[in-house]
């Protein structure tokens, strides 16, 4: 049989199944064989070695390594091969071994054809790399533990930084008291090193006289362990290492630290600045405090002495014009000329003192803020006329023409006689400083939200650079003044504080020989609608005519908690007599009175020319309505009387009164306009 | 012939005073402080009085306040005539019962009208 195998193709074939099989059986690799169903009809020894079944175990029958999750995978796959889509090659799935555990293999495939080319089954070749992959597992887990630990070194790194970074002092302190962590800052602060700091006692950090009271107060903050200041209201101090103390904010904030264990986190800042800024800013304040006290009582002086200077001044000018009066009254024909003239003089003299104390009493009253504006409705030609009446004849002494422009329907809410005095400072100074033949008006016009009002004249005029300083207290405008010498030098002063305690402004235009023209506002202003004034009202006095002293009281804290002036009386006698001399705004009368009886007070009030005009209101527990009004009353009213009523009676009766005396007013002007 | 009690601590004062009424044929009685006023109003039953506000031992502010109780003087006109002209001076002394409030520097004809209006009333 020394065949030249060549020779013989059926030794060739066999020679080469022969190798095939060999190489099959020496393979570590799994090497499978299904046909067409999926039945395994090859099975190698490495298949063996790697699923643990024997060869006739499994031939003819299915692959029993597919786990039952991957049979899907495993069906679709078989397909795929069936259908000629192409082998696998280096699949990684995973199968299972005959003792039940899992290994991930590696799976190459290639068809199967039989003689007619058709595909027949699959040859499947599977390599067992589960070592490999818990091997590549590894290493990642190790690279991923390795980036861990990176990452947290550089995190505390940073929190490290911040810390002591941070520009307080920060300490960590454990439940006992023992410093386990502190920065830079906490160093610097109390002068110690970390190395002598760290397992101390906090208390260490503290001055000796509260060392003790210190860990009651911790063991407290560890029961209630929230983030708050500590000793809230306290002034906290620390000590340093050379024994020194300062004062310090605390601020706390409870920690659960890793492995348990209650911890607090302990912020220190050094307040001393603070404290001194605190210090300077009490010591300032108790200063101005002090400065305050000594200006109110400086001004509590000065009013003091303006009163009691007012007195003394004013007692011996009462002799000095009292008299001098009197020897011009009295002993005009024995006297010469000359001494005639000196009485003039002299009495002139004492006016004018007169004058300058009540400005200057005026001013310091103004300025003091003492001067309450008393607020009415006016008719402001009324006011005018009034004014008007009290210059003219200064004025037709030195041969001026006045004219006055005031519209009769005009009325101003403002105080009138203060209205009155800006009125007649302006009209009295350009009637001083117009030359005779010359000219004085006044007129006025209604602009944003205000009155304006001009006093102009004729007159030597002033210079610009002094069209402010003459509103200031004694100025006189120098040289142009030349004698005219006779002004206090407040009036303008008292001019300006008066309107714009009003509200308003006041200001000259006026050069040198071409006159003056002075301007002054008053805002518009209007009584509330119900009738009651908003402003602070003009006194106003109520005579109470009431013989039962319990119902005289109540009438009189009726009336005071409203703000009125009660007068009182309790014979009919003396409220006739006193309704004359004092001129209430209002009478209440009592009809049922010992003596004269309040019929009788009614009529004689009503029938006497000096008090018929002051409306009375009856209160009487009889109802005579008819009789009362019949006789003249404005209002009656029926006992008990409240407090509403009587009020709400003495309203209308003021109001009635306003509007007749603004009528009487226009009236009194109309008929003084037709008769010049 | 109306009979008027002046009170007022400064001599001159009530010299100025006397000199103006008796010229307007007034009889006059002076008193220099509030008791010797006070004693010549029950001596003398005056018809109108002209009290000054500062007088020794007893001011005027007071003494009117005694006036006032009493039923004698309850209706008597009485006028102060001071140099007190500060605000309030005059409600204060409105209050306590004057009749009228006067201030220093006298005008001499107003006086004089004042007076003849608070003597008016007592008829």
């Amino acid at each position: 049989m020394n065949q030249n195998p060549a020779d013989n193709p059926d030794q060739m074939l066999w020679e080469t199944v022969q190798r095939l099989h060999a190489i099959v059986e020496a393979s570590p690799l799994a090497i499978i064989a299904l046909d067409a169903d999926g039945l395994v009809k090859m099975w190698n020894r490495g298949a063996e070695r790697i699923f643990g079944w024997s060869e006739n175990e499994v031939v003819g029958r299915a692959l029993p390594t597919v786990p039952p999750e991957f049979q899907d995978e495993f069906r679709t796959l078989v397909l795929s091969q069936m259908q000629g889509r192409g082998g696998l090659a280096g699949f990684e799935t995973t199968r299972m071994r005959k003792d039940g555990a899992l290994i991930d293999v590696s799976i190459w495939t290639s068809p199967l054809r039989d003689s007619t080319g058709n595909i027949s089954g699959i040859m499947s070749v599977a390599a067992d790399i589960t070592d490999r992959k818990r091997a590549d597992k590894e290493r990642s887990q190790l690279v991923a533990r390795e980036q861990a630990a990176r990452a947290e070194a550089s995190l505390e790194k940073r929190y490290q930084k911040l810390l002591e970074s941070a520009p307080d002092a920060i300490l960590e302190v454990d439940r006992t008291g023992c410093i386990v962590l502190l920065n830079i800052q906490a160093e610097k602060l109390f002068g110690y090193s970390r190395a002598e700091l760290l397992g101390k006692s906090i208390e260490t950090l503290i001055p000796e006289r509260f060392q003790a009271i210190h860990p009651p107060h911790r063991d407290r903050y560890f029961a209630h362990p929230v983030t708050r200041p500590m000793g809230t209201g306290l002034d906290l101090h620390a000590r340093r290492a050379d024994g020194t103390e300062f004062a310090v904010d605390v601020i706390l904030s409870p920690y659960e630290a890793d492995g348990g264990g209650g911890r607090v986190i302990c912020v220190v800042r050094d307040i001393t600045d603070r404290k001194v800024s605190d210090e300077q800013i009490r010591t300032l304040n108790q200063h101005l405090e002090q400065r305050n006290r000594e200006v109110e009582q400086a001004n509590r002086l000065k009013d003091e002495f303006l009163a009691s200077m007012s007195h003394e001044l004013r007692t011996p000018l009462n002799a000095i014009i009292g008299f001098s009066d009197l020897l011009a009254e009295q002993s005009e024909p024995q006297f010469s000329v000359k001494q005639k003239r000196f009485v003039g003089h002299i009495r002139q003299g004492a006016r004018h003192l007169l004058e300058l104390i009540n400005d200057i009493l005026d001013l310091s009253k103004i300025e003091a803020g003492h001067l309450e504006l008393k607020y009415e409705e006016f008719s402001i030609s009324g006011a005018a006329a009034e004014v008007l009446a009290n210059v003219r004849p200064a004025a037709t002494a030195k041969n001026l023409q006045v004219d006055s422009s005031l519209p009769q329907d005009l009325f101003l809410y403002a105080d009138r006689l203060r209205f009155k005095q800006v009125l007649y400072n302006l009209l009295s100074n350009a009637i001083k400083f117009t030359p005779s033949g010359g000219r004085v008006a006044v007129e006025t016009s209604k602009a944003r939200g205000s009155f304006c009002f001009c006093v102009a004249d004729t007159g030597i005029g002033i210079p610009k650079h002094e069209h402010e300083a003459i509103f200031s207290s004694f100025h006189q405008v120098g040289t142009t003044t030349k004698g005219v010498r006779e002004g206090t030098g407040l009036g303008l002063a008292i001019t300006k504080r008066l309107v714009e305690q009003h509200g308003g402004q006041v200001w000259v235009e006026s050069e040198p020989g071409k006159g003056s023209r002075f301007f002054f506002t008053m805002p518009l202003r209007a009584a509330s609608p119900n009738g009651v004034l908003e402003q602070p009202r003009e006194l106003m006095y109520v005579l109470v005519v009431e013989d039962e002293e319990p119902a005289q009281e109540l009438l009189m804290s009726h009336l005071e908690d409203s703000g009125y002036q009660p007068i009182t009386t309790n014979s009919g006698a003396e409220a006739v007599q006193k309704a004359r001399v004092l001129q209430p705004d209002v009478i209440t009368l009592d009809l049922l009175m010992p003596g004269k009886t309040g019929w009788q007070v009614l009529s004689d009030l009503k029938q006497t020319p000096a008090t018929a005009h002051i409306p009375v209101i009856i209160i009487s527990v009889v109802d005579e309505r008819k009789k009362a009004l019949g006789m003249g009353a404005s209002e009656y009213l029926v006992k008990p009387v409240s407090k509403e009523l009587l009020l709400g009676a003495i309203r209308r009766c003021t109001q009635a009164a306003a509007r007749k005396k603004s009528e009487t007013d226009s009236h009194l002007k109309h008929e003084e306009d037709s008769g010049s | 012939m109306k009979r008027i009690l002046v009170a007022d601590d400064n001599p001159v004062s009530r010299e100025l005073i006397r000199e103006i009424l008796e010229a307007d044929d007034y009889e006059v009685i002076e008193a220099g402080d509030g008791q010797d006023a006070l004693d010549k109003l029950r001596e003398y039953s005056p018809d109108l009085a002209l009290l000054d506000i500062q007088m020794p031992i007893l001011d005027g502010m007071a003494l009117i306040r005694e006036l006032r109780a009493d039923v004698r003087f309850a209706n008597l006109p009485v006028a102060a005539i001071t140099a007190y002209a500060m605000q309030g001076d005059r409600e204060k002394a409105l209050s306590l019962g004057f009749s009228t409030y006067i201030t220093k520097p006298i005008d001499i004809p107003a006086f004089r009208a004042q007076v003849a209006a608070l003597l008016g009333n007592t008829r």
